[in-house]
């Protein structure tokens, strides 16, 4: 393999896997932009869709596209019971009090997972039986590839929905300004609500696409949970694109170092960029900073 | 006394009667315990001792400046593996401790400085990645024994041997016990108040001279300098450290601690150390369960109380003290 074989190697790969960060990075900022909860129990959600896809899949043998899809719309249940149960009556308001909620609520998820379906690694199986595509000396692996496509549409329809939608525009709206939006008439619960569904059908749509590169466990998403508030961070906190920019630029620039500079490192390499970002640009990449009202 | 109504209230360490009885059986209750109890028990109070320490450590961070930590199990780590590498060289106890401070201190800087720039979530996640550095770094170190870690004597000083159980919690008593006494002291300073200036209003601190930028790094100095003593005093308690015992699972439990015992009460974070160790022990015997208990706990406090422990506390007190009325 040559130079340049192996580098554009390296870019595929991490831009299949920055996929994944992307669409974690994705869920955790829809989620603060709109509430200021910095989301813990995102992995932990994803995993129980997860879960919840896998036993549709290999106890009920529902067809494979189907048993996603309803993973998806369970998610999506549990995400607005999360609101309605857990966030809306909880007495502790303040940013970080929500923070230890969903810290609590990812221990809870994570333990229910462990009580319900055990420890031990489950292999999920995948749509097509995998196999090595080869462009010139660039090898692929199909079900990468299919990972990262799923990935990319899923941003894409994300984006339609805030684009074109009256609920997107809406949650624009509430993020923006939650008094003002309630104020002319918007239903601020019901657009909170589907902030949570949204977010915990990303969570489950990142979980599902990571989960066959690995095996399935309840701490398989710990690492891309990481990874993905890293790549928030990047990007910036209440910037969408940021969350996809720094998903990407976070994927690539780690399997660089992997390549050219040192395996070991690669893991603590991510925490190494975050600290540089943010020395520079406080915000993230296209974040904006809060107006702060005296 | 629930409310300061004078200057000199906020002057006192100890205020009223009521607290004075509560401190004094507190610490005749510690000083008793080991003579009255098996070696188990022993083991976790001291340990409750140090994870007190980290705390309040945080409570100084997060409760009186605002600035949020996930990271504080790498001070920790920092503080146990210096003291561990230092004693094995053959360096006296007391100077090990003072470097386990003094390098730890030295990284508080290296992090207050970079986050006096950030806020909110953006410093959660940058603590949170120290945290992880420090395990990555330690777990591929070879002189600190990689990932297989390392063993921790426990000392022998003035010609006492702690190497028992019991000797041993004598000295983290009192070690721990004076730096809390200094912390509660360093509260009601001015510094404590300059602390909590720049955590209600940062903008009205600095009109009023307070230079920000030195607060909040002392603030992460003195933090990560107490935690590097926790450290130092839990690599000899446990007697083997490895990284993976400083994982973020420890970081998000201190932070519990802090916030459970009610954000912003010194008090309120050895309420909060006490009640997540002691949780921790107990929930551990129902093994599967154990997380998912832990967990729902957890939620329970955040949807229940939002001043935590310390604050259902007060808010009990203050009951008593306007009641029939």
């Amino acid at each position: 393999m040559n130079g340049l074989d192996s580098l554009v190697q390296a870019l595929v790969s991490g831009a299949s896997i920055g996929s994944v960060y992307a669409l974690v990075a994705l869920g955790l900022v829809l989620l603060y932009r709109t509430t200021r909860i910095l989301n813990f129990a995102h992995g932990d959600l994803g995993v129980a869709g997860t879960f919840i896809a896998y036993t549709l899949l290999t106890q009920l043998r529902i067809p494979f596209g189907l048993s996603f899809l309803l993973a998806l719309v369970a998610a999506a249940a549990i995400g607005m019971l999360i609101y309605l149960l857990l966030v809306r009556p909880a007495k502790n308001q303040s940013e970080l009090g929500l923070l230890i909620l969903t810290l609590g609520l990812a221990l809870a998820l994570g333990g229910l997972d462990a009580l319900l379906f055990g420890t031990s690694n489950k292999v999920v199986p995948t749509l097509v039986p995998d196999q090595i595509l080869r462009f010139g000396g660039v090898s692929l692996s199909l079900v990468s590839l299919i990972t990262s496509l799923f990935g990319v549409v899923l941003m894409v329809a994300l984006w339609a929905l805030l684009t074109f939608t009256k609920l997107g525009v809406a949650m624009r709206a509430v993020a923006q300004r939650e008094d003002v939006a309630e104020a002319v008439g918007l239903p601020v619960r019901t657009v909170l609500m589907a902030t949570w569904a949204a977010a915990a059908v990303l969570a489950t749509a990142a979980a599902l696409l990571f989960a066959p590169t690995t095996l399935l466990n309840p701490t398989m998403m710990l690492d891309p949970l990481s990874k993905g508030f890293v790549a928030a961070v990047i990007g910036g906190m209440n910037s969408l694109p940021g969350a996809v920019l720094g998903g990407y630029l976070l994927g690539i620039l780690e399997l660089l170092v992997g390549v050219y500079i040192s395996l070991e490192f690669k893991a603590s390499f991510a925490f190494l960029v975050v600290v540089l970002v943010l020395v520079l640009k406080p915000h993230g990449l296209l974040g904006r900073a809060d107006v702060k009202r005296v | 006394m629930l409310f300061r109504e004078r200057y000199e209230n906020d002057l006192w360490l100890i205020r009223g009667s009521q607290a004075w009885v509560i401190a004094g059986i507190a610490g005749a209750a510690l000083l008793a315990l080991p003579l009255l109890v098996k070696g188990y028990l022993i083991y976790n109070v001291t340990l409750f001792f140090v994870y007190a320490l980290v705390a309040l450590s945080l409570a100084v961070l997060v409760g009186l400046t605002g600035q949020v930590s996930l990271g504080h199990a790498g001070f920790l780590a920092a503080g146990a593996y210096t003291h561990a590498i230092l004693t094995q060289q053959g360096v006296p106890y007391v100077l090990a401790i003072l470097a386990a401070v003094a390098v730890t201190a030295l990284l508080g800087v290296l992090i207050g400085v970079p986050a006096l720039r950030l806020e909110g979530p953006y410093l959660a996640i940058a603590t949170l990645g120290f945290g992880l550095a420090i395990q990555q770094i330690l777990n591929n170190w070879a002189l600190v024994g990689a990932s297989t870690g390392t063993l921790v004597d426990r000392p022998m000083l003035f010609g006492i041997d702690f190497y028992g159980d019991r000797p041993y919690y004598y000295l983290v008593l009192a070690l721990a016990g004076f730096v809390t006494w200094l912390l509660f002291n360093l509260e009601r300073s001015h510094v404590g108040r300059a602390f909590r200036a720049t955590r209600d209003a940062d903008l009205a601190a600095q009109m009023s001279g307070i230079g920000l930028a030195r607060y909040k790094t002392l603030a992460f100095v003195i933090s990560a300098g107490v935690a590097g003593l926790a450290g130092a005093l839990y690599g000899p308690l446990v007697g083997y450290i490895t990284p993976e015992g400083f994982n973020l699972m420890l970081s998000i439990k201190f932070l519990l601690m802090t916030i459970v015992g009610g954000l912003g009460f010194l008090p309120g974070a050895l309420l909060g150390a006490g009640f997540i160790t002691g949780l921790d022990v107990y929930l551990s015997t129902f093994r599967a369960w154990s997380q998912l208990a832990f967990g729902l706990v957890v939620i329970g406090i955040m949807m229940l109380e939002p001043a935590g422990l310390y604050g259902r506390w007060l808010k009990i007190k203050r009951f008593w003290k306007s009641w029939p009325l």
